[in-house]
C-alpha cells in the first residue's frame, strides 16, 4: 500500500481535529488554529485540508443534526480515524527518533 | 447568537456568489461555517475587518481554489446484476402479455415498417448495383450526341451513334483504347426441322475483353474475330445442343431472308446478370453487319446503335468529348449542316461521353438499341420516401402507445424509485424494453419481407431475393435501422416514464397533463402523412381512369393487331382476302409498323414533329376515325399511292391552312416529291395521353411497307375468331411466328408505369392509414379506460350512448381534421407534380380532396368508435362499484 504523506499544515489540522474530540468542524478548527498557532489562514485552506484528510482516510465526517444556530444549516463534524491516529503517532515517533540523534551542541538556543 | 441580526448579516453579494459558485455538495456546511465565523469576527475584530475576512474566506472556497468533495455513493455502484436483469425481462414480458392488443399493434406496426424499409433498401441496393461488375467499368463510357437548337436553345439528347463514328474516333484519338459497337437484331435459327426466331447482338471483336462477362469456354480475345463465329450463353447452347459445352459446334442462322449459313460456336458465356444493362443470349461479330450493309457503313448521319468507348486511365472525358466533336466535324460536319438546313434547323451538334455505370439511373440519353432496363432515380427516391413515412408512422404508434400505457406502470416506477432505483437505471430499463420490442419486430419484419418479396418483385419488375441480404453493408444498414428505430421509439417514453415523481405515482395521481401536446402532435403528423398518401392515391386512380377511359377519337375495342412477316406486303392481299370472308371479321386494315417522325414542308411553312403512317383504304373505317373534309384513300383513284396523303386537324392548323384539301406537302429536304392533301381526319390520340396530339400524315407510299394487320372483329365468339385468325396466318406464313394483341391492351400497356405507380402508392397509402388507425385505436382504448369512471357517472346522470361516443371521438376528430388541413396543400403539390407529366390530365378539384378527407375521417372515427362503443355500452355499475 502506498504510504500516505502527511504535510505540515495537514498535521496541524489533524492534531486540532484530535484535540477537539468529536466537536471539530470548520469553525472550531479555524478558530483553534488561530488561537493556538497565531496563524491567520483563509477558511478555504482549512476546508480543503479537511477534505483532503478525509480522502486520505485520516478523518471521517458526518453531517450534524439541524440546529437553530447558523440559520438551521447543518455542520459537518470531523473525527479522527485509526489511520489518522497512527499517522500522527508515526510522525511523533519519527520526530523523537530524530531528536535523539541530534548532537546536544548542535542546538544552541541561546546563540552562545 | 443574540446579537442584532442586522449586524450579523454578511455582505449579501458575497453570500450570493458563494451560493452560485460553490460546489453544491458542500454548500450547506460551508455557508454555515462562514456565517458563524463572520459573527465571531464581528465581535472580536469589528465589522469592517469581519467583512474583509468574510469576502476573503468566500473567495478561498470558490473554484478554482476549492477542493471538491468526491461524491459518495449511498449504494455500491450498480452494474447489471443478473437478478436485476432477470427482473427486467420478467417485467417486460409481463407487460407485453398484459395488454396483448396494444403489444400486437406495436410489434406488427413496427415490423411492417421495418419490412418496408428492408425491401426498399434491397431495391435501392439492386438499382445502385447495376453494371458495377465490369472490371474496367469506371473507364467505359457510352458515346452520346447532343443537338442544341440555336434558335430555341432546346437540347435533343441521344445515346446513339452511327456505324463509322466509333472506329474513326478510335483511329484518331489515342485516349480511346477500345471501341465496341452494340446493335441488336433478329435471326432465324434452324434446330432440326424447326425454325426459331432468336434475338442476337452484333458486337465488335473486343466486346468480351472490354466488358467482364464471364466466359465459360472459348477464347474471349479471338471469339468474335471470324466472320462465321457466334457466341452463345449457356442457356442458349443448352437449348440448341443439349449441353453447355458447345464450342466448335455448328449453328445454322438465317440473318437475311434468303439463305441459311453455318456459324461456328467459338465461345460460351454465362448469362448476363440481372443487374446488367446489356442483356443478350447470342453475340455475332459486327464485321458481318458492316460487310452486309455497306450503305450504313459509310453513313455518318444515321444514329442507330450504341457505341461504348474504353478510355485510357489518364484520359479526361471532357477533353475527349471535345476532340470527338472535332473529329466528327472534320468528316461529316458539312453533311450534317446541310441535312439540318433541309429541316430549317440551325443547330450545334456535339458528342459526349456518358459513364457506363450511370446508364441505368440516368434516363436523359435514353435506352434502346439493346440497352435495357432503364430506370430513374426518382422511383428510388419515391420508394425511399414512402418507406420512411411508414417507419415514421409505426414509430409514432410505438411512442404514443408506450407513453399512454405508462400510466399503468406509474406505480412500478414509483416503487423502483422508492427502493433506490436511479433515473438512469429506469431509462436503461425502458430503453431495454424498447430494444426487446424492436428485436421481436425486426425478426418478424424479416419474415414479412420474405413473404412480401414475390409481390414486391412484381411491383418493381425485378427478381430480387433475400440472398441479397447477406452483404456486409446491407446487414450493417439493417442493424443501423434497428438501432435508430429503438432510439427514436424508445427514448421519449423512457424519458417521460423515468421522470415520474414517486409520491404522485404511488398515490395513483400521476397524470400525463402537458405531455398530451406532444402525443397529439405526433398523431397529427401521422394522419397528415396518411392523408397525403391518400390524396396522391386518389389522384393517381382518377388520372388512370381518365387515361384508360377517355374518348380517344377512335374506337379501340375489338381491334386485333397481327404482325405481318418482314417484307410481307406480298402476303398482305392474301390475308386480307381470306380474313374478310369470315362472318365474324368486320374489317381488315393495314398500317406500317413502328413510329416514323419527320418535318414536313407545307407550303411555305415547316411542320416539325409530324408522325407518318402508311395505311390502307380500310384503316379509317376499321378505327372508326371520322373524316372532317375531303375523302379517304380509295382504290378508285389509282394515283393515290403515289400522290395523295391524309392529314389530321392539328397538321392543318400548324400549316395555317383554312382549306387544306388540295394543298401540297413534302418531306423536308425532299423537294422532288410533293403530295396532295385529299382529306382531313379528325384529331385523335394516336399517341399516349402523356403527349399532346401531334401533326399526322397518313400516306400510301410504295417505298415503305406495311407491318401490321388490324382486324376489327365482332364482339361475339371472339375465341373462335382468334383461332381462325391464327390458323389462317399459319397456313400462309410458315416461318414467322404468329403474335396478336388487342388494341385496348396495347393502349393499356402504354400506361404500365402509371399502373405500377398506382399499385405502389395505393399499397403505401393503405398501410399508412392502417397503421395510423391502429395507433389511434390504441390511444382511444387507453383514453376510454382512463375515463371509465367519468363515463359511468355520465351514464348515471342520463347521458346516451351516442353522446358518450361523441365525447370520446371529439378529441380525435379534431386531431384528424387538423391533420387533413395540413395535408391538403402538401397533397395538392405532390399530386400536381405527378400530373405534370401528362398533356391530358384531370383537374384537381375540391371533390378529390373532399373524398380524401371523408375517407380519412370515416376510417379514423371508425377505429375510435370500435373502441368507444363497448365502453359507452358498459353497465355503469361495473365501473363505479369498485374504488
Amino acid at each position: 500500500m502506498r504510504k500516505t504523506y502527511l504535510g505540515e499544515f495537514e498535521e496541524v489540522v489533524l492534531l486540532l481535529v484530535a484535540i477537539q474530540d468529536g466537536e471539530a468542524y470548520g469553525v472550531t478548527v479555524s478558530q483553534e488554529l488561530e488561537a493556538q498557532t497565531g496563524r491567520q489562514v483563509t477558511f478555504g485552506a482549512v476546508h480543503n485540508t479537511l477534505i483532503r484528510l478525509e480522502e486520505k482516510g485520516f478523518v471521517k465526517s458526518q453531517l450534524g443534526g439541524t440546529t437553530q444556530e447558523r440559520g438551521g444549516r447543518r455542520k459537518r463534524l470531523f473525527t479522527i480515524t485509526a489511520a489518522g491516529s497512527r499517522a500522527l503517532l508515526e510522525v511523533q515517533q519519527l520526530r523523537s527518533q530524530l531528536w535523539g540523534l541530534v548532537p546536544p551542541h548542535a542546538l544552541k538556543l541561546s546563540g552562545l | 447568537m443574540s446579537q442584532n441580526p442586522e449586524k450579523l448579516q454578511p455582505p449579501r453579494w458575497a453570500e450570493n456568489m458563494l451560493v452560485w459558485l460553490h460546489p453544491s455538495e458542500t454548500l450547506e456546511e460551508v455557508e454555515g461555517d462562514l456565517a458563524e465565523l463572520y459573527a465571531c469576527w464581528c465581535e472580536r475584530e469589528g465589522k469592517r475587518r469581519a467583512q474583509f475576512r468574510y469576502v476573503l474566506g468566500v473567495l478561498s472556497v470558490l473554484p478554482p481554489f476549492v477542493k471538491k468533495r468526491a461524491p459518495k455513493n449511498a449504494y455500491p455502484n450498480q452494474t447489471l446484476h443478473l437478478a436485476m436483469l432477470r427482473n427486467y425481462l420478467t417485467i417486460a414480458f409481463r407487460n407485453l402479455t398484459r395488454s396483448k392488443a396494444l403489444s400486437a399493434i406495436n410489434i406488427l406496426g413496427l415490423s411492417t415498417g421495418l419490412a418496408c424499409c428492408m425491401l426498399i433498401l434491397l431495391f435501392t441496393k439492386d438499382e445502385l448495383s447495376y453494371d458495377r461488375f465490369h472490371a474496367e467499368g469506371s473507364r467505359i463510357y457510352r458515346v452520346t450526341s447532343t443537338l442544341t437548337d440555336l434558335k430555341t436553345n432546346q437540347k435533343h439528347k441521344n445515346g446513339f451513334t452511327g456505324t463509322p463514328i466509333g472506329p474513326a474516333f478510335k483511329r484518331e484519338l489515342p485516349e480511346i483504347e477500345q471501341i465496341v459497337r452494340y446493335s441488336p437484331g433478329w435471326t432465324l435459327v434452324k434446330k432440326g426441322k424447326e425454325e426459331i426466331n432468336e434475338g442476337f447482338v452484333y458486337v465488335d471483336k473486343d466486346f468480351l475483353s472490354v466488358f467482364s462477362f464471364s466466359v465459360k469456354a472459348g477464347n474471349s480475345r479471338t471469339a468474335l474475330q471470324g466472320l462465321q463465329s457466334v457466341v452463345l450463353t449457356e442457356e442458349l447452347a443448352e437449348k440448341y445442343f443439349g449441353t453447355p459445352h458447345a464450342v466448335g459446334k455448328i449453328l445454322p442462322l438465317k440473318l437475311n431472308r434468303e439463305t441459311y449459313q453455318n456459324f461456328t460456336v467459338t465461345a460460351v458465356v454465362e448469362r448476363p446478370p440481372l443487374n446488367s444493362s446489356l442483356k443478350f443470349t447470342m453475340l455475332l461479330p459486327f464485321a458481318i453487319e458492316e460487310n452486309r450493309n455497306t450503305e450504313r457503313r459509310d453513313d455518318w448521319l444515321t444514329m442507330h446503335l450504341n457505341t461504348f468507348a474504353l478510355l485510357h486511365p489518364a484520359a479526361n472525358p471532357a477533353v475527349v468529348s471535345a476532340k470527338m466533336t472535332t473529329v466528327f466535324n472534320r468528316h461529316a460536319g458539312k453533311a450534317m449542316e446541310a441535312q439540318l438546313a433541309q429541316y430549317g434547323l440551325k443547330a450545334k451538334h456535339e458528342f459526349g461521353l456518358q459513364p457506363f455505370m450511370d446508364l441505368h439511373l440516368s434516363p436523359e440519353y435514353g435506352m434502346g438499341n439493346g440497352v435495357v432496363d432503364g430506370s430513374s432515380a426518382i422511383v428510388t427516391y419515391v420508394l425511399s420516401g414512402i418507406a420512411a413515412f411508414i417507419l415514421l408512422i409505426a414509430s409514432i404508434n410505438f411512442v404514443n402507445l408506450t407513453v399512454a400505457q405508462s400510466l399503468r406502470r406509474a406505480k412500478e416506477v414509483g416503487v423502483r424509485k422508492v427502493v433506490g432505483g436511479r433515473r438512469s437505471q429506469l431509462v436503461r430499463q425502458f430503453m431495454g424494453e424498447a430494444f426487446l420490442l424492436c428485436m421481436i419486430s425486426f425478426m418478424l419484419g424479416i419474415l414479412l419481407a420474405n413473404l412480401a418479396l414475390p409481390v414486391f418483385n412484381t411491383f418493381v419488375n425485378k427478381k430480387l431475393s433475400l440472398n441479397y441480404l447477406l452483404d456486409g453493408y446491407l446487414v450493417a444498414g439493417y442493424l443501423g435501422l434497428m438501432l435508430v428505430t429503438t432510439l427514436a421509439a424508445g427514448l421519449y417514453p423512457a424519458w417521460v416514464l423515468s421522470g415520474f415523481t414517486p409520491i404522485t405515482a404511488l398515490y395513483g395521481k400521476q397524470k400525463l397533463t402537458g405531455r398530451h401536446v406532444f402525443a397529439k402532435s405526433l398523431v397529427v403528423v401521422q394522419f397528415s402523412l396518411a392523408t397525403l398518401l391518400i390524396i396522391v392515391t386518389l389522384t393517381i386512380h382518377s388520372q388512370f381512369y381518365y387515361l384508360t377511359h377517355k374518348d380517344l377519337g377512335y374506337d379501340n375495342r375489338n381491334l386485333v393487331r397481327i404482325y405481318l412477316p418482314r417484307n410481307g406486303d406480298r402476303q398482305l392481299q392474301v390475308f386480307k382476302d381470306k380474313l374478310s370472308q369470315y362472318p365474324n371479321v368486320l374489317q381488315v386494315a393495314a398500317r406500317s409498323e413502328g413510329i416514323y417522325v419527320n418535318t414536313m414542308q407545307a407550303g411555305p411553312r415547316l411542320v416539325a414533329d409530324t408522325y407518318l403512317f402508311k395505311v390502307d383504304e380500310n384503316f379509317l373505317s376499321a378505327f372508326r376515325i371520322p373524316l372532317v373534309a375531303g375523302r379517304n384513300f380509295s382504290k378508285a383513284f389509282s394515283a393515290d399511292s403515289a400522290e395523295s396523303v391524309l392529314i389530321n386537324e392539328t397538321f392543318a392548323r400548324e400549316a395555317g391552312w383554312k382549306d387544306p384539301v388540295g394543298q401540297r406537302v413534302a418531306q423536308a429536304g425532299d423537294s422532288l416529291h410533293f403530295y396532295t392533301v385529299v382529306g382531313v381526319v379528325k384529331d385523335h390520340h394516336f399517341l399516349s395521353l402523356q403527349q399532346k396530339i401531334k401533326p399526322l400524315v397518313l400516306h400510301q407510299w410504295p417505298q415503305q411497307s406495311y407491318g401490321e394487320l388490324w382486324v376489327k372483329i365482332r364482339p361475339e365468339n371472339q375465341p373462335q375468331t382468334l383461332t381462325l385468325l391464327e390458323k389462317t396466318y399459319r397456313k400462309n406464313e410458315a416461318v414467322y411466328p404468329y403474335s396478336y394483341q388487342f388494341m385496348d391492351q396495347v393502349h393499356a400497356e402504354e400506361y404500365q408505369q402509371e399502373a405500377r405507380h398506382k399499385q405502389i402508392v395505393s399499397c403505401a397509402a393503405g398501410l399508412a392509414i392502417l397503421l395510423s388507425c391502429l395507433g389511434l385505436f390504441g390511444l382511444a382504448a387507453l383514453s376510454a379506460e382512463q375515463r371509465t369512471k367519468e363515463i359511468g357517472i355520465r351514464k348515471i346522470l342520463g347521458a346516451s350512448v351516442s353522446a358518450i361516443i361523441l365525447l370520446l371521438g371529439k378529441d380525435f376528430a379534431r386531431l384528424v381534421a387538423l391533420a387533413f388541413l395540413l395535408a391538403v396543400p402538401l397533397g395538392y403539390k405532390a399530386a400536381g407534380f405527378w400530373l405534370e407529366h401528362f398533356a391530358y390530365r384531370i383537374n384537381l378539384g375540391w371533390e378529390l380532396f373532399a373524398a380524401a378527407g371523408v375517407t380519412v375521417v370515416v376510417i379514423a372515427l371508425g377505429a375510435v368508435g370500435v373502441k368507444a362503443f363497448p365502453s359507452a355500452r358498459a353497465n355503469p355499475v361495473k365501473s363505479l362499484r369498485s374504488e
